[in-house]
């Protein structure tokens, strides 16, 4: 099993071998470079092209790449063009705020849909299926973007119920350890602050879940429904189990492998929703980061957070390949060879 | 008439185990439709008896196993007529009365050896669990129980089994798991619903050994439906041949294997490949099973039948008992007639 994990993490290096190279070609085959767009409008040819020089800017574009890989596997992604600081702390700094919102997203999400996907699938047919699907269809279908501005508006500013930007009120300080806020708070034993910081997560955290509940319910009813049908359930039945140890020791784990399939590929989902949540709620993670950075082509700065997100993506999966791993000992068998 | 002489000892059965009257079962299809896919079907099964159900698949044998443990929701198949099991009317009883029953009193293996074990649990697990839900053996005795039947089900190292998941072990090991959880709590009933068939044909055998060794021993009654005679004619105490849904002939074992009354039961007879006569042709019957929607009036084996008659076409017909058999035939075999 470790020898298999050890190989997925090492399929990491091409995949992110190849989306920087894409990116890297992509963002300069734009008109105009970073020299054009940072120096001033009144700067000489001259000064431009002494400036893209020492950036190494006027070396052809394969050879820069190959500058870029040297630097990036020491984890130097250069200096932020706006913010004249290290990408690599910047993205490390902000990284925990995202981690933070996408893991209670996924968590609420999950929560509510596994549930929900159940009973849908237990009670199929009835007033009480049809009412679960049509609420999963709507959590399908309802923009992230405008969901978070409706809920600003409505929970927010019109009844004034929960904070709806930031991650904390001015003032309020918090020692910085981990950069997860709710963990910080727990390891400084500052109990009275987990609501306050939950009051800030709150919005976000159910803009973003929102999309995913509707999917995972209706594929956990699906799963539910296949797994009813198998002969072991029917064994359970004649062992004489009651009707909830059949449901938590049989369905359910049963049901697992395509839920939690479905849930890594909601995180694709997650990662590029929370990019639209974080700026609807100004919340300061990476995806407000990626919006300035893009919006002003601050190029060192939109690669090192795009392999971030890239490595992101890829180690959920392998986090996604270790829970089966564990689910389904046929995995376990099939991968020890 | 039939032939009522050498009637052999029957296992008393005073206080059957199993006794089913009147049972008819009805499917609801998806468009609403109401399908009888047996009818008037009853016999008991005596305490120790081994009792097979034989016949062909779309009898209707696999129905009656499951409704006598009421498996199939009720929407789906609708119970008419009696089945009694001790004080309990099982066709008509709550799931309050029919879980506690379920897995202790009676309990059931399935054809299917490789879909029947749960493939996420070991076989410990899938063994205590059926154990603790009945809180028969407590404590260190439920290590010793399972043990214990894992050996009678001739496991040769048992602590082994245990620990291991249902794909690392084979179709005739996982029947035998399957058959070690079905006795573990000392059951009244065991029904037993094709078990062997999935099986190499080597394998059969000892797991047909191995149910009817231990039912022996513990005294077990057994439900044993099957589509081959050949398989049951050895063991079984009773048999009653179904087909379409309709018991055609049922008596004492031995009895209808040596002189069957019903066509039916002689040509299924003449399909097992040891009992037929030296240099004809391996028999087959003709034709196959009615499905449910052409039943008509009349026998429903009458278009595979070389006996067939005008009478068998018409009406209702009657099982007519004569001594320990009976037989559901307007011309049923002599025991002349047969060679």
């Amino acid at each position: 099993m470790a020898r298999a994990i050890a190989l997925r993490l090492l399929g990491v290096i091409p995949v992110l071998f190849l989306v920087t190279l894409v990116l890297f070609v992509l963002l300069r085959l734009a008109p105009g470079d970073a020299a054009d767009l940072l120096m001033p409008d009144d700067a000489s040819e001259e000064e431009v092209s002494r400036i893209r020089e020492r950036w190494g800017l006027d070396r052809p574009v394969l050879e820069q790449y190959w500058r870029f890989l040297l630097a990036s596997v020491q984890l130097d992604f250069g200096r932020s063009y706006r913010y004249g600081e290290d990408v690599f702390e910047l993205i490390v700094n902000r990284l925990p705020a995202t981690l933070e919102l996408a893991l209670i997203a996924l968590v609420v999400a999950a929560v509510i849909a596994i549930p929900l996907g159940t009973v849908a699938a237990l009670k199929k047919g009835t007033a009480l299926d049809g009412a679960i699907s049509v609420f999963a269809i709507a959590g399908v279908s309802t923009p992230t973007f405008w969901l978070g501005i409706i809920l600003v508006l409505f929970i927010s500013a019109e009844m004034n119920l929960l904070p709806s930007a930031g991650r904390l009120p001015y003032g309020v300080a918090l020692p910085h350890v981990t950069g997860v806020h709710l963990l910080d708070a727990l390891l400084a034993w500052r109990l009275d602050l987990l609501g306050l910081i939950a009051s800030y997560i709150i919005l976000p955290a159910m803009t973003l879940a929102f999309g995913m509940i509707g999917v995972i319910a209706r594929i956990t009813r699906g799963a539910i429904i296949d797994v009813a049908q198998e002969e072991f359930i029917t064994t359970a039945v004649s062992k004489g189990l009651a009707r909830g140890e059949i449901i938590c020791h049989h369905l359910i784990p049963n049901a697992a492998v395509p839920i939690v399939t479905i849930i890594g590929l909601e995180l694709g989902v997650l990662i590029s929703g929370s990019i639209i949540v974080e700026v609807v709620f100004s919340w300061p993670g990476l995806g407000t980061l990626l919006y300035q950075a893009i919006s002003v082509r601050d190029i060192p700065l939109v690669t090192g957070i795009v392999v971030a997100y890239t490595s992101l993506f890829i180690f959920i999966n392998v986090a996604i390949d270790i829970i089966y791993f564990m689910v389904d000992p046929r995995i376990r068998a099939s991968q020890a060879v | 008439m039939l032939m009522s002489n050498s009637i052999p000892d029957l296992p008393v059965t005073k206080d059957p185990v199993l006794s089913i009257e009147g049972l008819s079962l009805f499917v609801r299809t998806d468009d609403g439709r109401r399908l009888k896919i047996v009818e008037n079907a009853s016999f008991s099964i005596g305490p120790g008896q081994f009792f097979a159900l034989v016949g062909e698949s779309g009898s209707g044998k696999t129905m009656i196993a499951r409704a006598v443990m009421r498996l199939v929701p009720d929407a789906v198949l609708e119970i008419d007529g009696s089945i009694r099991f001790g004080a309990y009317d099982l066709a008509h009883a709550s799931e309050r009365i029919l879980r506690p029953l379920r897995g202790a009193e009676i309990t059931m293996i399935f054809q299917e050896p490789m879909s029947s074990l749960n493939p996420l649990m070991t076989v410990e697990r899938q063994l205590m669990e059926v154990i603790d839900a009945h809180g028969r053996f407590k404590g260190p005795e439920q290590r010793e129980r399972i043990i214990e039947l894992l050996r009678r089900v001739r496991f040769r190292d048992p602590e082994l089994i245990l620990r291991a998941f249902p794909h690392e072990l084979s179709g005739g090991m996982r029947q035998r798991v399957m058959i070690a959880a079905a006795l573990i709590n000392e059951p009244k009933l065991l029904i037993a619903d094709e078990p062997t068939t999935a099986l190499d044909v080597t394998i059969q055998r000892e797991v047909l050994d191995i149910i009817a060794e231990l039912a022996r021993d513990m005294g077990l009654a057994v439900l044993f439906i099957s589509h081959d005679l050949s398989l049951v004619y050895e063991n079984a105490d009773e048999i009653a041949v179904l087909y379409g849904g309709v018991v055609m002939e049922h008596g004492p074992a031995r009895d209808i294997i040596e002189r069957p009354a019903h066509p039916y039961t002689a040509a299924l007879l003449a399909c097992v490949p040891h009992r037929r006569v030296k240099g004809s042709r391996q028999a087959g019957i003709e034709g196959s099973v009615p499905s449910v929607a052409d039943w008509r009036q009349g026998c429903r084996f009458v278009d595979r039948c070389q006996q067939a008659r005008d009478a068998c076409r018409s009406g209702d017909i009657p099982l007519v008992v004569d001594g320990p058999r009976s037989v559901r035939c307007v011309a049923p075999l002599l025991l002349g007639e047969r060679h």
